[in-house]
């Protein structure tokens, strides 16, 4: 009995050994094509083309390439009816298996965009292996293909530039999982982030020879389709109302005198109330926020706390007409609601809502938006007037 | 039942009734009929399950030492005993089959796509064919160290999740109104709740049957706030779409992303399931065996044990064509098909002991009859 119980040991954790290596599941690192991004795009006879992007594991680690023709990253293009068609025929194409569990970037080609995204959501949310985390951008006047294969040297893959950027970027990232929940809520249409590919300039030197990135425009939906884009004041008004501003700038003409005051916003916060009166809708729209002088041009001396009370209302004026823009914009010019508002009526007024969410449309035009800014100016820096002003200068 | 010699300790039986409730109801969405408001039908189906719980518990105090066949065999006869053996038997070896199955189903997905289910589910019964065939009392020690580890693993993922919270997707409340809300309820009182009256077999085993309402009502609390805080999490990191999700909490685990490199720790969720599920079928498979020992000859249950495993893994094969019938028969049929084995029959034997005053309780004779 003894004896059979120290084998029993031994075979057990043999037996266990060979089970927990996967089974027929198994996969190893150098047979899979790990996938950093994924761009999208429509061909003229609407059939998707997807191309990724992988590293080369190899070229990760110290080897930094030395002549500039050695690329960190492949990429790889497939087309088909529908994503997976073309995942598959992406498949063929390639020596390892396709593994996008690690994919941290989707994005969308301006036309395929403009087409609609509809039909690219269920796909993604499906699978198992995708991450509903992924960040999604739509690529402004461009193609997805274009993007993934434009280089940049500072990162190892391309594709974690863009994902970076998006992070340092004073925003809160739109991922997957966000737009999925604003197309499927009644009162919200989704947005995304969009990125711009800058072409290099024939004949430039230095640095002039790659593509750059530039992130920062809201790509507006209607639809779950690309209707247009906020230009970037309202596009930090939009993060600032939805809670995703991280980190802001704003410059305000200095009073009195020449020169601007530049702001940097931290802390920003948004609370939206609604009304219902009369069946007449209306939404309070309440931002506070803090901001810190970051430069100032004119010549004020800021130890003086009037002339901090009268930037910081004129900075809240500023942001104030900023968001009554981007409403205006969005009210009339998209009509879509992207702002939210249906949501924030069915959270706090349910009644009224289910009343009106049909019309809704049609009511989030007409609704009337009403908007006051809390800002406090906390710090002004390491200086009270411009040091290098004369004595008779300063603005006291 | 066949073998009383087994004691299980109140603790061990606690954990044993709580990770069985938690196990695989931690990692699909309950009530998910009321969206966002789930947590509302959680509470209401916990307060709700303390009636179904009362009945068994009090008819296994009337008479202790005794399962609940022993008490039918002693109010009814020896052929109603054996009827409903057959009946716990059948009840608790289909509860194990849908555990199988729906275990198999979820690591087919989303981790072993090209693994044969065969060999899935092969696997996962040989381990509890060997706890359950080591007995009631190792079942209830592993369930311990499996609690210890989905309270560790849980205490973890919420402070992963936390930075992702946002508070706005719980509102409004009573979105859908009282209806889904009182739907999802009823079915949270069958599953995972009302299962627990499989530990009726169990009951009589564990060291101080007096103190069993205590313990059975704190389990049904512990197990309902479990439940809640998991739904309010995964509605909190995830919104309207946890309920949409067919494995919500693995989901939501995805989507945990911290300082660049704490990423993809989904893999936790799968151990969690692996875990309760092992639990909860070696407790139905334990009940099934114990139920058949009061039918047939054999009066010990662990002969019965392999025949049942394999029958299982047959049966899990063919008791369903897809996942959607499975989904389909756990919110449809699930609650009233079970409604005799949870509530009826302990309801029944309950009425006829308290009318014709039987029982044993004396304090004196705590294994009497």
């Amino acid at each position: 009995m003894f004896m059979l119980r120290r084998c029993l040991l031994p075979v057990m954790l043999g037996i266990a050994a060979l089970l927990s290596a996967g089974c027929w599941d198994r996969s190893e690192i150098n047979d899979l094509a790990l996938v950093m991004a994924t761009g999208l795009d429509m061909e003229e006879d609407g059939a998707y083309r997807a191309t990724a992007q992988f590293v080369i594991p190899v070229r990760q680690i110290g080897a930094t390439s030395a002549n500039g023709s050695n690329h960190n990253f492949m990429t790889e293009s497939a087309t088909g009816r529908t994503l997976k068609e073309t995942t598959q025929n992406m498949q063929y194409k390639l020596s390892r298996t396709l593994f996008v569990s690690h994919r941290r970037l989707l994005v969308i080609g301006e036309n395929l965009a403009r087409h609609g995204i509809r039909d690219l959501l269920d796909y993604f949310s499906r699978s198992p292996t995708t991450r509903l985390r992924t960040y999604v951008l739509v690529v402004k006047g461009g193609k997805g293909e274009d993007l993934m294969k434009a280089e940049y040297p500072l990162e190892f893959v391309p594709s974690e530039a863009i994902r970076e950027m998006e992070n340092l970027g004073g925003t809160v990232p739109i991922t997957l999982l966000d737009v999925i929940n604003a197309a499927s809520a009644e009162g919200m249409s989704p947005v995304m982030y969009s990125v711009e590919l800058l072409r290099p300039k024939q004949g430039s030197r230095n640095g002039g020879n790659t593509s750059k990135f530039r992130t920062a425009q809201i790509a507006v939906f209607d639809n779950l389709k690309l209707i247009g884009y906020l230009d970037e004041r309202q596009s930090q008004a939009y993060s600032w109302l939805t809670g995703r501003l991280k980190s802001g700038l704003l410059a305000v003409p200095s009073v009195p005198g020449p020169g601007r005051i530049a702001l940097s916003l931290l802390h920003t916060n948004s609370r939206i109330d609604s009304f219902v009166r009369d069946g007449e809708i209306s939404f309070h729209v309440h931002l506070t926020g803090k901001g810190t002088v970051e430069e100032n041009t004119g010549r004020l001396d800021l130890t003086n706390p009037v002339h901090v009370n009268k930037i910081e209302e004129l900075a809240a004026e500023s942001i104030k007409d900023n968001m009554l823009d981007l409403v205006k914009e969005v009210q009339e010019k998209y009509g879509s609601d992207i702002l939210g508002f249906g949501n924030i009526l069915h959270r706090q007024h349910n009644k009224a809502w289910q009343a009106c969410k049909d019309n809704w449309k049609q009511l989030f035009k007409e609704a009337d938006v009403r908007v006051d800014v809390d800002l406090v100016i906390e710090k002004i820096g390491m200086t009270g007037p411009p040091l290098q002003l004369k004595e008779k200068e300063i603005i006291k | 039942m066949g073998n009383t010699t087994e004691q299980v300790s109140n603790t061990g039986f606690g954990a044993m009734m709580l990770v069985f409730l938690a196990g695989s109801s931690m990692t699909i969405p309950l009530a998910s009929v009321a969206g966002h408001d789930a947590w509302i039908s959680i509470l209401i189906g916990t307060v709700g399950s303390f009636a179904l719980a009362y009945v068994y518990v009090r008819v296994c105090q009337l008479f202790p030492g005794k399962s609940l066949l022993d008490i039918v065999g002693v109010l009814f006869g020896s052929w109603a005993k054996r009827v409903a053996g057959l009946l716990y038997a059948w009840y608790s070896f289909h509860l194990g089959i849908l555990v199988l199955r729906i275990f198999v189903d979820f690591i087919s997905t989303v981790a072993l796509p090209k693994t044969p289910n065969l060999v899935i589910s092969i696997v996962m019964m040989s381990v509890v064919l060997w706890a359950a065939h080591a007995g009631i009392e190792v079942l209830a020690r592993c369930s311990l160290v499996v609690l210890f580890f989905i309270l560790a693993e849980g205490a973890v993922s919420m402070i992963l999740m936390s930075k992702d919270f946002d508070f706005s997707h719980m509102m409004p409340i009573l979105d859908r109104g009282w209806g889904p809300v009182m739907e999802g309820a009823t079915q949270i009182v069958s599953f995972p709740f009302g299962e627990t009256v499989l530990f009726a077999m169990i009951l009589p085993s564990i060291r101080k049957i007096s103190r069993a309402n205590k313990l059975v009502f704190a389990i049904l609390l512990c197990g309902g706030l479990m439940m809640l805080v998991v739904n309010v999490r995964n509605s909190l990191v995830l919104g309207e779409t946890a309920s949409k999700m067919i494995f919500t909490t693995y989901t939501a685990y995805q989507y945990i992303s911290n300082a660049d490199f704490l990423e993809r720790v989904e893999p936790l969720a799968i151990v969690t399931w692996v875990m309760g599920g092992f639990v909860k079928s070696c407790v139905c498979l334990y009940v099934c065996a114990q139920a058949l020992a009061v039918v047939l000859p054999v009066k010990h249950y662990r002969p019965y044990l392999l025949p049942l495993v394999i029958l299982t893994i047959e049966v899990s094969f063919f008791i369903y064509k897809t996942g959607t019938e499975s989904v389909q028969f756990a919110l449809w049929v699930w609650p009233w098909y079970s409604l005799p084995f949870q509530l009826l029959i302990p309801l029944a034997v309950l009425l006829i002991a308290v009318i014709f005053k039987k029982g044993t309780a004396a304090p004196a004779a705590p294994n009497g009859g």
